[in-house]
């Protein structure tokens, strides 16, 4: 890692990758990097699956309108999203692999939410076979320390 | 936040555990680069105790191994002479996974990073540190996984 340019954050859209987000756009902040945010629909695990997944507002559409609508806490920061289908862990290495990527920040047991997404196996693939170094983030993660003050003002007026 | 690097993703302690290889350049360079300017690189190495082998039983044995362990991390700690970082090396005595877990929460680490390597995908599950991923997951703090 001589310098970190680009920086991978996939996500499931769950509390667990929160955190991930928000540490890898202060990193992206520091270094001067881009942040790309990449979820990937894996394939359907059913018939009903299958189905469901044609009816409007389905999950595909779900998904494209929850990640288009992330934005980065600090709008300097120069954020990609991206779309993608198929297994999650190769994914997520081939999208590493092919915009080389610097660093994957990826938030670990993200179980809740969208489901089956970023399931433990899935960091676990990735921690195995990622071309770059990766920062595995839990949450809960303490806040950044630019939580918003409270003007004194404000505080008189209450 | 104005200005322009210090920021809250900068790290006020990094912990990098180290055995006594020189596998660990890019871990310190990667300790040293996300180290808040004011902030600190911390080499940890472990020396495990061997079981039915206490350190009160073979205090001269253990005492070697702490010599040549401090050694080697001094070592270490010149190569990251010159960058804007403090530098601190500890020993500690035990079960590695373990003590880096304690150590981590004990002293308020940040981060903590880990040099792995990359694991060839036709042979999955064997020699990878099951040790690297038991710390990510039990960590308190962020880790750094570094090839």
């Amino acid at each position: 890692m001589t310098s970190i340019r680009t920086i991978l954050h996939p996500t499931d859209f769950s509390d667990r990758s929160a955190p991930a987000f928000a540490l890898a756009c202060s990193l992206a902040r520091d270094h001067g990097a881009r942040v790309i945010i990449l979820h990937v629909i894996p394939p359907p695990g059913s018939h009903a699956e299958v189905i469901a997944r044609q009816e409007p507002n389905s999950y595909r559409a779900e998904a494209s309108d929850r990640l288009y609508r992330v934005r980065a806490p600090d709008g300097t920061v120069d954020l990609d999203h991206r779309l993608s289908d198929g297994d999650p862990g190769a994914e997520i290495l081939r999208v590493a692999e092919d915009e080389g990527c610097d660093l994957i920040v990826m938030g670990t047991h993200g179980r809740t939410g969208l489901p089956r997404l970023l399931t433990g196996s899935v960091a676990e693939e990735v921690v195995r076979r990622a071309p770059c170094p990766m920062l595995t983030v839990k949450a809960p993660f303490p806040e950044p320390a630019t939580a918003p003050t409270v003007q004194s003002n404000e505080v008189a007026k209450s | 936040m104005s200005s322009g690097i210090s920021s809250n993703a900068m790290f006020k302690k990094a912990l990098v555990p180290v055995d006594l290889t020189e596998t660990h350049q890019q871990s310190l360079d990667v300790a040293a680069r996300l180290a808040a300017p004011d902030g600190a690189v911390v080499l940890l190495h472990v020396i495990e105790v061997l079981h039915g082998l206490s350190r009160e039983e073979e205090p001269a044995f253990y005492q070697r191994l702490e010599r040549k362990a401090r050694a080697h991390l001094d070592h270490l700690r010149r190569r990251l002479e010159g960058r804007a970082v403090g530098v601190a090396a500890e020993v500690a005595f035990g079960q590695r996974g373990r003590e880096v877990i304690r150590f981590a929460t004990q002293e308020g680490v940040d981060l903590i990073v880990l040099t792995s390597h990359r694991v060839d995908p036709t042979d999955p599950g064997t020699r990878w540190g099951s040790l690297s991923y038991q710390i990510a997951f039990l960590a308190p703090c962020p880790v750094m996984l570094v090839k």
